[in-house]
């Protein structure tokens, strides 16, 4: 039967599929070797007159007539049904019980996961088959090839964990199980495919950070300018109308106004929150390797990119803003929409590391953007960029204008050195223009922060110095940096 | 440019040692971590199979005396590389009907025990062998691994394959009058015993 042109067997598809789709047993070649070797040695052997021939074809004749005698059929055995989480599912159909191919069954943990933690777990149902081939593959990872033994337990579970230390949405899982039965009879390969999932960066754990000079809200973990509820302590000052009775101190008034002619009162500085805004430079996406840099070759998934560290970087600023009680925001300078206004607590943290997880480079978004993003009063900037082309300077420079203290990140990974002349002066003219703009930021009072590599380590410490800074500059309060 | 002057060596050495170290792209790419029990790589099994192949040519070979050495030890050679390289059960067929020619020969003389010589036992032994691991290389890339708990899945059935043809041995060695060594003799029972214990435990 032709099927498009392709010659495929009466009872198969075009693409060589059987009508029920279920992968078949077939005799391989092992079986016609052992066989015609078997019966060559027969012959031979009577030609010659000699047994001791003829013995040396027996053992492949035996195993080929044991293998033909024990053809694989509908076995009982247990298919447990799927586990928790995501299920792709291949082989045999489930409610139709236990089949004589082997099932596959990938089960991976639900929702998202944390970044170098991209596991499943295989489920094997082996059938009737004795030994089940698995060849598993993933993006960026070597395929990898293993045999397991499958007669001595029903099913069994094999967890499988990938490498990759990349972060946002990744794939994962593509297998391919086929078994075999006493070496001769083999079935067609079965595909188990895992679902594309979203790695979440981690937050590395930070101390304090940099924070406005004004603070605003009602109420939150600092001292304002202002007067109001509060544990620090402002001035004394002699009642007036609208204070209330409990913030009287006795003791002062005792001293200074022996016949209670006046009351004085304790007044503080009343508690507010920071706003702070996470302005993520997703326009592109570099790893360590410039081979990749112009869109050839792959980024390798053990080496983390620009839009990885950067991811890591606002996800471990957020957590350490939120967790101090302050008000955190995001925008993505590939994406002109839907920023996340500031807003605390841990479900918009969760909200903000799902956005840094999502964020990606898009086409046309690397056109100057004319208005930088919009930033509420009275908020601080992190902007974490690589710092690979004037825009950053841009932006910088106009928050500045506008009072907004800003902080940049700078998370460009450590660059391998490539041995090619042109990509070696090619690198260098930008490595010389990167620094120009660094060097130009740090001269206008910008502080910039590493994260890349060992100063990954150093970036607790350089929050930390930035923070005391800005504390000796104004007494009594956190400050611009 | 000129590349043979010493310093233009030496810059040429320095980059290649650049290349091989730092270029990321010559990297391996990283492996899916798979757990599962004890494994063998896929080579130790070619590796076998560099040994196994030119026993079997030379176990066949060794009772043939007119042989040239130069003709088994090519087609030794042959064999194991074409198994070693591309690892087929039809290469192993092959090579096992081309050990039984080998072993042909002149017919064994009434002192040797008339037309069976106990050496094919050995010769069928190695065989089979080669036929067994051949398959095992051809499924087990070789970087792949094989569980060993795999590759010991059929020992029942190997057992019973090599007993019966024990068992077959002995009876053509009793039907030509053979004289049967008392350790071939042992050997043969042993494995035929083992064979029977193990298709009375499980089929």
């Amino acid at each position: 039967m032709t099927a498009g042109g392709v010659i495929v067997p009466d009872d198969r598809s075009s693409r060589g599929e059987r009508p029920d789709g279920a992968p078949g047993w077939q005799l391989t070649s092992a079986y016609t070797a052992a066989v015609v070797a078997g019966v060559i040695l027969l012959a031979l052997g009577v030609l010659a007159g000699r047994a001791d021939l003829a013995l040396i074809g027996v053992p492949g004749l035996l195993a080929a007539a044991w293998a033909r005698s024990g053809r694989p059929g509908t076995v009982a055995g247990p298919g447990p049904g799927p586990g928790p989480g995501s299920v792709a599912e291949a082989g045999a159909e489930a409610e139709a019980g236990p089949a004589a191919e082997p099932r596959g069954t990938l089960r991976e943990p639900e929702g998202s996961a944390a970044a170098g933690e991209l596991t499943a777990t295989l489920h094997v149902a082996p059938g009737a088959a004795d030994v089940v081939h698995l060849r598993i593959a993933a993006a960026g990872h070597r395929t990898t090839e293993v045999t397991l033994a499958a007669r001595a337990t029903p099913a069994r579970d094999v967890p499988l964990r990938l490498s990759s230390v990349r972060t946002g949405p990744q794939d994962t899982f593509a297998v391919d199980l086929r078994g075999s039965l006493h070496a001769t009879w083999e079935q067609e390969p079965v595909q188990v495919g895992g679902t594309r999932r979203l790695v979440l960066p981690a937050a590395a754990p930070l101390g304090r950070l940099p924070l406005p000079q004004r603070l605003r809200g009602l109420t939150g973990p600092h001292s304002s300018r202002r007067l109001g509820d509060g544990a620090e302590l402002r001035d004394i000052h002699p009642f007036t109308p609208g204070d209330r009775l409990r913030r009287i101190d006795w003791r002062t008034t005792a001293r200074r106004s022996p016949d209670l002619d006046t009351l004085y009162v304790r007044r503080t500085y009343a508690t507010a929150e920071a706003t702070a805004v996470l302005v993520v430079d997703s326009r592109d996406d570099v790893g360590p390797d410039l081979h990749t840099w112009r869109g050839y070759g792959t980024l390798r998934v053990d080496e983390p990119t620009s839009l990885d560290l950067a991811r890591h970087a606002a996800a471990s600023v957020a957590r350490a803003l939120v967790e101090g009680g302050d008000r955190v925001g995001l925008e993505d300078l590939a994406r002109r929409r839907r920023p996340l206004p500031p807003a605390s607590g841990r479900r918009h943290l969760r909200r903000i590391v799902h956005g840094l997880a999502l964020a990606h480079p898009k086409d046309r978004a690397s056109v100057h953007r004319v208005r930088p993003p919009q930033v509420p009063a009275d908020a601080i900037v992190y902007l974490f960029t690589t710092v690979l082309d004037d825009e950053p300077l841009h932006l910088v420079r106009t928050w500045r204008t506008k009072g907004h203290p800003v902080v940049v990140i700078d998370t460009l990974p450590d660059v391998h050195p490539v041995t090619e002349s042109h990509l070696r002066i090619a690198w260098r003219i930008a490595r010389l223009e990167r620094d120009d703009r660094l060097a130009a930021l740090t001269g206008e009072g910008v502080p910039v922060i590493r994260w890349a590599g060992s100063a990954r380590d150093q970036a607790a410490i350089r929050f930390e110095t930035l923070t005391r800074a800005a504390e000796r500059h104004v007494p009594g309060r956190t400050g611009t940096p | 440019m000129n590349p043979t002057r010493p310093a233009d060596w030496s810059h040429l050495l320095q980059r290649t040692r650049q290349r091989l170290t730092n270029d990321p792209t010559a990297r391996p790419l990283p492996e899916i971590t798979v757990e599962t029990g004890p494994t063998l790589r896929g080579w130790t099994l070619r590796l076998a199979l560099l040994l196994l192949v030119p026993a079997l040519f030379l176990t066949a070979a060794s009772r043939t005396p007119d042989l040239s050495t130069g003709i088994v030890w090519t087609l030794a050679a042959l064999f194991t590389i074409l198994l070693t390289a591309r690892p087929t059960p039809a290469t192993a067929a092959g090579a096992l009907v081309l050990a039984a020619v080998l072993f042909w020969g002149p017919s064994p003389g009434p002192d040797d025990g008339g037309a069976f010589d106990p050496w094919s036992l050995l010769v069928t032994l190695l065989g089979y062998l080669v036929a067994r691991l051949t398959w095992w290389a051809a499924h087990v890339p070789l970087r792949g691994r094989a569980e060993i708990a795999a590759l010991l899945t059929d020992w029942r059935r190997d057992l019973v394959v090599l007993g019966g043809t024990a068992v077959l041995a002995a009876f053509a060695m009793l039907v030509s009058g053979a004289t049967l060594p008392g350790a071939v003799l042992l050997a043969a029972l042993g494995v035929a015993g083992i064979a029977f214990v193990a298709l009375a435990t499980h089929r």
